[in-house]
């Protein structure tokens, strides 16, 4: 069976062994440093290292120009994806290289820094747009989010329409549990705290003119309430069909909080990796310039 | 007030003084939508007006005059929630009004629920580019704005400093060497970085090292430009790199050395006539040069000159310092002894100057205490001066003029100095002999005296013990004898390093068993012996850097100098 074609092994793994070539040629020029002197990025090893670090970083930069550019035939986006990312890993190593491994409190080690956190994120990219995707194709069920917000909202139509054979009480605890959803999509919110729905209290309903609300975690304890009020009632075969509306409507409120979730995630991460190479570039730009201002 | 109120089609009859709207069960109207809140609006009667009004915040209502308080007359309509409220007269005749609500069809609701209350998209208020910008002018700030501020701006410096802000020295790539790291030098960066872009120039660097000597001059700069080598305009910054603490800014290695002189066709096309070297050890570095003062008479004049020059050690050239002077018999106790009994070690003659070189030996010092000028017995202590022969002559015949201007005042002053018992060994009683031969005139005798105990001091003992001594009987008696000059080599290696203190000390030997085992000197009896060590003894504890064996790592300026005085012939021993 042929092996699947992906970023990692695109073109034969070709850009994985032009990065391991280029990182042995450095590694190489390095060591050309004769034993006895002291390396740095000002010695001609460290000035081509140098050179040839600040240029892959623009080319990296590239990748954002390129993948818009739809009618460009420069390689295939597939090929540009799978160069950037083992290119990119080789600048670690480019880099140290460069700075003959002397760090310190100053703008070189400040541009230093910001490079490895920009290579790490790529790196949590590469794990996060591996792993996510597919969960949320999984997650959603093949449906986009689009339509599974349309299905959420017919439900809820349908369980409003069927709401006038049930009590007033039972009305009013779907009404409450509806308008007290927690439908948060921020990433904060999804990440960091559970789902916040309330439902009206029912042990309170008649002691106050307004609803008390109480916890209402994946709508659980509306479907609770429900659940223990259809042994009172004779109409069991409608409130199974009301719990069991209800129960899908808690299931499809918590694919769109997963879906939410790992969205957020995936927007974060270009939130941190593409404004950051921005202003690496700019730091870049500053580290060269200080280095020869004071030559 | 009595209504009659139809909600979806079904009809109620109402009587009180507020109608409640809500989706609490309690409610006087019950409307089961997420749309309407548990107590959603209420509705009231004041004349012919009806007013209905919003109890919460989030209840909406609206009419055609405004929202949230609105007044109605029959036949108006409103908007509660998703519901339309209409007023109209009631065909009951006992109630007021009829209300008539109805739900609206969604695409008829002005305020529907807002579903995406906010899309996952909008999880930063803010843009990417707003991020991008934003980081990029922090760096530019504080690495390139304040800097630059700092370069150009005094004041701002100075507050800088004050409150620990950002300045030119985030731009620091490492510490400065602890020799540069004085206030009047690290807190001005212009005072070597001159001008911005440029690269530290050597006019710099000459502010203060302005007596620093060039490594090669002129002559071999030109080979350099044919070689095409980097090295070729020599600038301070090619070999001293700043800012690289904790590494040494002097650069010490080899290869440094090694670049030009590792090979021969290099050095020729240097224009140097330097053999190649590659390392210290026997195969890679050359033997020594000794620098020998060579002691030239001028022919047919009277004229003498001392040249350094440079001998190969296997060359054996004789030191010619015109000095008698056996290290063997100096050194053995059983020949000389100290006046404590003891015998001479080499620090009572060679006593260092400084680490490296020893205080020049000089008679008066080194030599007069056992070797006296004492001349005559009935003298005492007197001497003669450590001068000229023609000095000494005539001193010699101004002593014995005063001795024989009375030959009864000398025979008394012999015999009371009891002149017998103190006769030197080897020496000539001079007053002795005067007194019985000397029956002539008086002036035949100083003359005779004089010529003896010249000729004695010249030619068997005294002077000539040490000296080394001509003669030429063509001559006036007052210029026959001449005392060849004398100078010791003072450094055999002048352009080389050498701690002779750190050399002297070990773990199994004394101070004088360490000179005595690189310098020979109890095997030499004759002053022409150069004991001067070459490689051979120094490759028994040294070797490049980089060697396997347990010998100590040197480097080439362990021993030589970069920055050293050319000589005449511009090449480096």
């Amino acid at each position: 069976m042929a092996e699947r074609k992906t970023i990692f092994n695109f073109a034969n793994w070709r850009y994985l062994y032009l990065s391991v070539f280029v990182c042995a040629l450095c590694i190489g020029v390095y060591y050309s440093h004769a034993s006895d002197k002291i390396a740095n990025g000002g010695t001609w090893q460290g000035y081509a290292l140098g050179s040839l670090g600040a240029l892959l970083i623009l080319w990296l930069s590239l990748l954002g120009v390129r993948k818009r550019k739809y009618q460009s035939s420069l390689g295939t986006v597939q090929g540009w994806t799978s160069a950037h990312i083992y290119l990119g890993l080789s600048l670690l190593i480019i880099a140290t290289l460069h700075s003959g491994f002397q760090f310190g409190w100053n703008v070189h080690t400040y541009a230093y820094v910001f490079m490895v956190v920009v290579i790490l994120s790529g790196v949590v990219g590469l794990v996060l747009y591996a792993v996510l995707p597919t969960r949320m194709i999984q997650n959603r069920s093949g449906f986009s989010r689009k339509q599974l917000k349309q299905q959420l909202h017919d439900l809820e139509q349908t369980i409003i329409e069927g709401l006038d054979n049930f009590p007033k009480k039972i009305q009013a605890l779907v009404v409450s549990a509806l308008q007290n959803t927690d439908h948060s999509e921020k990433l904060f919110t999804v990440l960091f705290f559970k789902d916040k729905s309330k439902v009206a209290d029912i042990s309170r309903l008649d002691d106050a003119a307004d609803f008390v609300l109480v916890a209402n975690p994946n709508q659980k304890t509306l479907l609770d309430y429900v659940a223990n009020h259809a042994t009172h009632n004779e109409q069991e075969v409608s409130v199974q069909k009301l719990i069991e509306q209800l129960a899908q409507r808690g299931v499809l409120l918590s694919k769109l909080r997963q879906d939410a979730k790992s969205q957020g995630l995936l927007n974060a991460w270009l939130y941190a990796h593409v404004p950051m190479t921005f202003a690496l570039l700019v730091t870049l730009a500053i580290h060269i310039f200080s280095v020869f201002f004071y030559w | 007030m009595r209504l009659s109120i139809i909600v979806n089609r079904q009809e109620q009859q109402w009587r009180g003084e507020e109608l409640i709207i809500g989706s609490h069960p309690d409610s006087d109207v019950f409307l089961a939508s997420p749309d309407i809140q548990a107590q959603h609006a209420c509705l009231t009667k004041h004349g012919s007006i009806y007013t209905l009004e919003a109890l919460s915040a989030d209840a909406f209502v609206h009419g055609e005059k405004g929202s949230k308080r609105i007044h109605l007359q029959r036949g108006d309509i409103a908007y509660v929630g998703n519901y339309s409220l209409l007023v109209q007269a009631s065909e009951d005749g006992d109630a007021d009004a009829q209300i008539v609500i109805q739900a609206l069809e969604p695409d008829e609701f002005v305020y529907a629920r807002d579903e995406s209350a906010s899309g996952a998209n909008t999880f930063f208020s803010t843009s990417k580019r707003t991020w991008a910008y934003g980081l990029s002018l922090l760096s530019l700030l504080f690495f390139l704005a304040l800097p630059l501020l700092s370069v150009y701006s005094k004041p701002y410096e100075d507050t800088a400093e004050k409150y620990h802000l950002s300045t030119d020295k985030v731009w620091i790539s490492g510490d400065l060497a602890s020799a540069h790291k004085s206030p009047d030098i690290a807190d001005n960066c212009e005072v070597c970085h001159q001008e911005p872009f440029v690269q530290v120039t050597d006019q710099a660097c000459e502010q203060c090292h302005s007596d620093t000597q060039d490594h090669f001059d002129e002559k071999h700069a030109a080979g350099f430009a044919q070689l095409g080598k980097f090295f070729n305009k020599q600038a301070c910054t090619d070999c001293h790199k700043e800012h690289v603490d904790p590494h040494p800014i002097i650069d010490s290695s080899e290869t440094l050395c090694k670049d030009c002189h590792a090979s021969e066709e290099t050095m020729r096309a240097l224009k140097s006539n330097m053999p190649a070297v590659s390392g210290f050890t026997l195969e890679k570095h050359p033997t020594f040069k000794y620098t020998h003062l060579m002691y030239q008479q001028v022919t047919g004049q009277e004229h003498f000159s001392w040249q350094q020059t440079q001998t190969l050690a296997q060359a054996n050239q004789p030191e010619v310092s015109n000095l008698k002077f056996p290290h063997d018999i100096h050194l053995d106790s059983n020949k000389v002894n100290k006046e404590n009994q003891q015998a001479l070690e080499c620090n009572d003659c060679h006593q260092q100057k400084d680490k490296e070189h020893f205080e020049p030996i000089s008679m008066e010092k080194h030599c007069q205490s056992c070797h006296s000028l004492q001349f005559d017995d009935v003298a005492g202590e007197r001497e003669l001066p450590h001068a000229s022969p023609s000095v000494v002559i005539q001193e010699l015949a101004e002593y014995f003029a005063l001795q024989y201007s009375s030959a009864s005042k000398r025979k008394d002053m012999a015999y009371s100095r009891g002149y017998a018992t103190r006769r030197m060994p080897g020496k000539n009683s001079v007053a002795r002999a005067s007194v019985r031969a000397c029956g002539q005139s008086t002036a035949a005798c100083i003359k005779n005296a004089t010529s003896q105990e010249a000729r004695n001091q010249f030619e068997v003992t005294g002077c000539v013990t040490c000296h080394e001594i001509t003669k030429d009987m063509s001559k006036p008696f007052k210029e026959r004898w001449h005392v060849l000059p004398v100078k010791l080599q003072q450094d055999w290696y002048p352009l080389l390093k050498f701690s002779h203190r750190s050399h002297l000390l070990g773990l199994d030997k004394n101070e004088q068993e360490n000179c005595l085992s690189c310098h020979e000197a109890v095997q030499s009896n004759d002053a022409q012996d150069v004991l001067i060590p070459n490689i051979e003894n120094c490759v028994q504890c040294h070797q490049s850097s980089h060697g396997s064996d347990n010998l100590v790592p040197s480097q080439c300026v362990d021993c030589h100098t970069y920055h050293h005085t050319l000589d005449s012939q511009g090449d480096m021993p």
